[in-house]
């Protein structure tokens, strides 16, 4: 295990966007998780005398990233929202991996009628748009963080179960399998060390992908009234909100967009090494 | 004039690690019609020696200097286009896995009548026949069935005789193969080996072969080349290093086969090199097999000094500190 | 005494061979080769033997049990003493898992000691397949062909099987390193009187490993015997066929000088 580690920082050291973007993530959760539990009050409170203010120094550390349309500061929605968008898009991968994969695996390695059910329900899944099926869930259900994140989990299903079981399907041939057969390693635990093990870095990558896929998707739910509700904030409801001052207060929809942009690459990045080394 | 003549030919791979220096130094020749034999480990730079020839280099490898001249033409200098031309009407390629260098969606008719149109411009009639003749020439039955089936139904040796088909096609001088047989069985290896000479004799075809085994080169060769690190260690003909090697390195190829006909063979020991070749990035000195040579001893200067080819025969080289005629001499 | 009467498996979907009517024993500590081309059910045969697959037809016997029919936890542990080692030494390791952790894993699924007396074991073993204890944390990548067949056959050695069924351990390795291999297959048996149910393509090879040789040609057996006998005077013109082809003859037989 160690060992992993050692090789992570050593490929860190040497690559210089992976380490930004190590860094970039590192601040934003750090600043986010500290904004949700100081200043959420304080992002609330409106001060319609503070309209629309832009970036700038001129009022304060407060108004550093300016004001929104009720005058909140928007260094603290920002972070009071990126709060929200970490949380429900990390919740929703974690869901979705855990269980996609665990399903791909499991579809990989049973008989074929167990594979062939467990298909037909991705097909399934997947014939319907997911924006739709999310659409649904929450207007029929209700629009709380909970349901949006069961929702969007299930989306993305079928994607985990695939990938999984294409490489359970692979590996399954491979000679150090039987050999880990003869060496009498009880069939779950064949399953666990070694197929598991095998197809950790795609899920992985998959993972990395997901994540900004799933913040642009609750933002999309959220411009559509059906995601995060006020006073709740999302970075994608808050680029949602700043649609109307686009052209005269650009910052309102731009700055939230940029952070969902600069999270997903650095994700990504990060995801790359991350990668690299689980490949071994 | 030989057909090809390379002289002092050194190629540096860059890795991660650091330069490998891959070939060092290497000088022969081949004759027309004459076949020889490179012998060596893996890591002996043999492989990479054939592809500088021919510059089919991966781009982190660079021909450092020397020259290599086919039939006249300085095959260093050659423009890649006219390049390209020669390799293929005037030096075939076998290479080791038939399997990478075949497209496993197209049929083997197509990929072969391609390589024809490609060089000889003939109509494609034309090229499909002479297509259907090579698959016969190179005795895979059925030939004009077998035209349209696809690499994967084709077993390992006939995909060997099917890249050997190619290879041949545009009749080439010289033809350089690079471990042909080494993923094939025993039996079929000998089938393709015997293919593969009766072709030669039939044509007039030059060969360079490239192997670990010593059985092909038994087979198959008139010169040998027995290379360690980079370096030519022993060359000369066939009966000459085979019968009486020099090179401890030789001797102990040699000794490495197992021999069928051995009647002790259960319960003696096969002469088994310890240790391993040495890290190429590394500059090195003196004699390169000196860590693992059974003669060399601490004050004999064989780690330090260069050791150069000396002859001890007629068109008998050898690169050593302890040829087997000394440690003869020294009873 | 192990014995392998009578197997018949078909084998459709793969090997469109069947291997039938294949019997033979296999005395404590002897070496018995399986020889053939490409194809002839060499490997299905021993792939039957260590109940990597099931045969269809006949009875794998091995130290008294019959294995052929055997599942689950009954199976691991009545095979316990029969071990395999691959023909791939570079897909037959785990890429992610340290040597140690490889050659651990015989002796972990059957529990043996604990964590620290594994560990000791296993550079033990190690030592005893001619490796350096610092390959335990090396990844298989970093090691060349003929260490990896080290490793197989190390993690093989582990739980101080009976017979060891080797699956053309050497034909994708070097002359040299097949050398070692070959010595060391046989140091081993010496040693530890070991039982080999060697299968190759390469009649030299087995010949100097076996003491006896069933040759199979088409999924069936064509001959077997004494490995001294059959390659000196075969009596099938089979196996005279494929002796012949693997003895080296040269072209012009005038100025051959033999390899001493």
């Amino acid at each position: 295990m160690s060992e992993t580690w050692r090789q992570f920082w050593h490929l860190l050291k040497r690559d210089v966007p992976a380490f930004i973007a190590l860094i970039w993530l590192v601040l934003t959760v750090i600043l986010c998780t500290w904004g949700y539990f100081t200043v959420q009050t304080a992002s609330l409170r409106q001060n319609l005398n503070m309209r629309l203010i832009p970036p700038g120094t001129s009022h304060g550390l407060a108004y550093l990233l300016g004001t929104d349309g009720l005058g909140r500061s928007y260094v603290e929605r920002l972070l009071v929202a990126g709060a929200t968008s970490l949380v429900i898009a990390a919740s929703v991968v974690a869901i979705s991996a855990v269980i996609g994969g665990a399903l791909g695996i499991i579809s990989g390695n049973a008989p074929s009628a167990v594979d062939t059910v467990i298909m037909r329900v991705c097909d399934v899944i997947m014939a319907f748009p997911s924006m739709l099926l999310a659409l649904i869930a929450l207007y029929t259900i209700s629009t709380s963080p909970v349901v949006l994140i069961g929702v969007l989990a299930f989306t993305r299903l079928p994607i985990y179960i695939r990938t999984a079981r294409g490489e359970a399907l692979r590996t399954r041939g491979l000679l150090y399998i039987s050999a880990a057969r003869m060496s009498g390693t009880r069939p779950m635990a064949v399953t666990f060390r070694h197929i598991v093990r095998a197809a950790l870095p795609a899920v992985w990558t998959l993972v990395t992908f997901e994540i900004a896929l799933t913040m642009l998707t609750e933002s999309g739910l959220s411009f559509l009234g059906v995601g995060i509700q006020p006073p709740g904030a999302s970075w994608g409801l808050l680029v949602s909100d700043g649609q109307t001052y686009l052209y005269s207060s650009w910052w309102v929809a731009v700055l939230p967009g940029i952070a969902i942009m600069a999270t997903a690459v650095a994700l990504r990045v990060l995801g790359g090494v991350v990668s690299s080394v689980l490949e071994g | 004039m030989s057909l090809l003549e390379v002289k002092d030919l050194t190629t540096s791979i860059v890795t991660r690690r650091g330069t490998v220096h891959a070939v060092q130094g290497v000088s022969f020749g081949v004759e027309r019609g004459s076949s020889v034999c490179v012998v060596g480990e893996s890591g002996s730079g043999k492989s990479v020696m054939a592809r500088s020839i021919i510059r089919l280099l991966p781009r982190e490898a660079r021909i450092v200097s020397g020259s290599v001249v086919f039939d006249g033409t300085d095959l260093r200098t050659l423009p890649e286009k006219r390049l390209e031309d020669l390799r293929g009407m005037r030096i075939g390629m076998l290479f080791q896995d038939p399997m990478s260098c075949l497209n496993p969606v197209l049929t083997i008719g197509t990929q072969i009548t391609e390589t024809i149109r490609r060089h000889l411009r003939v109509p494609r009639a034309e090229a499909y026949k002479r297509a259907v003749e090579l698959l016969g020439e190179v005795r895979i039955d059925n030939a004009e069935r077998r035209m349209a089936d696809y690499p994967h139904q084709y077993s390992g040796g006939m995909r060997q005789r099917v890249m050997l088909a190619i290879a041949l096609s545009c009749d080439p001088d010289l033809l350089i193969a690079d471990e042909p047989t080494t993923a094939l069985d025993v039996t079929v290896q000998a089938r393709i080996l015997d293919l593969l000479e009766d072709l030669r004799q039939a044509r007039g075809l030059a060969l360079l072969l490239i192997t670990h085994d010593m059985r092909i080169v038994e087979r198959v060769a008139d010169q040998v080349l027995v290379m360690y690190a980079g370096q030519i260690v022993e060359s000369g003909k066939r009966k000459d290093v085979l019968g009486s090697p020099q090179h401890p390195y030789t001797e102990a190829l040699l000794g490495a086969v197992p021999d069928i006909d051995d009647s002790g063979a259960r319960t003696s020991r096969l002469t088994a090199i310890p240790g391993s070749p040495p890290d190429l990035t590394a500059t090195l000195a003196g004699c390169r097999f000196a860590p693992r040579c059974g003669y060399a001893r601490l004050d004999d200067g064989c780690a330090s000094a260069e050791v150069e080819l000396r002859a001890v025969g007629a068109g008998h080289l050898v690169r050593s500190c302890h040829p087997a005629i000394a440690r003869e001499a020294k009873g | 005494m192990m014995r392998y009467p009578r197997r018949k498996h078909e084998h459709a979907a793969e090997i469109p061979l069947a291997v039938t009517g294949v019997s033979f024993r296999i005395a404590p500590g002897e070496s018995v080769g399986m020889v053939g081309e490409s194809g002839s059910g060499k490997t299905t045969t021993a792939y039957c033997v260590a109940r990597l697959l099931e045969p269809t037809g006949g009875a794998v016997r091995f130290m008294g049990t019959d294995i052929t029919h055997l599942r689950g936890n009954t199976l691991r542990m009545s095979r316990r003493q029969m071990q395999m080692v691959f023909q791939d030494p570079f897909s037959s390791l785990n890429p992610r898992m340290y040597i140690e952790q490889i050659v651990e894993e015989p002796l972990r699924a059957y529990q043996v000691g604990d964590r620290a007396a594994r560990r000791t074991s296993v550079r033990d073993l190690l030592d005893s397949v001619g490796l350096d204890p610092r390959f335990a944390r090396r990844y298989p990548r970093e090691l060349s062909g003929g260490q990896r067949q080290r490793v197989c056959i190390a993690r093989a050695l582990a739980i101080s099987p009976q017979l060891l069924i080797c699956d053309e351990p050497v034909s994708a390795l070097d002359v040299s390193m097949q050398a070692q291999i070959i010595n060391l297959l046989k140091d081993l048996q010496r040693d530890l009187g070991l039982a080999y149910l060697f299968i190759s393509h390469d009649l030299a090879v087995v010949r100097s490993i076996c003491d006896r040789v069933v040759v199979m040609h088409d999924g069936e057996i064509i001959e077997q015997g004494d490995c001294a006998a059959i390659y000196e005077s075969p009596t099938h013109p089979y196996t005279k066929k494929l002796l012949d082809s693997a003895r080296v003859r040269t072209r012009s037989g005038a100025d051959y000088d033999g390899v001493a």
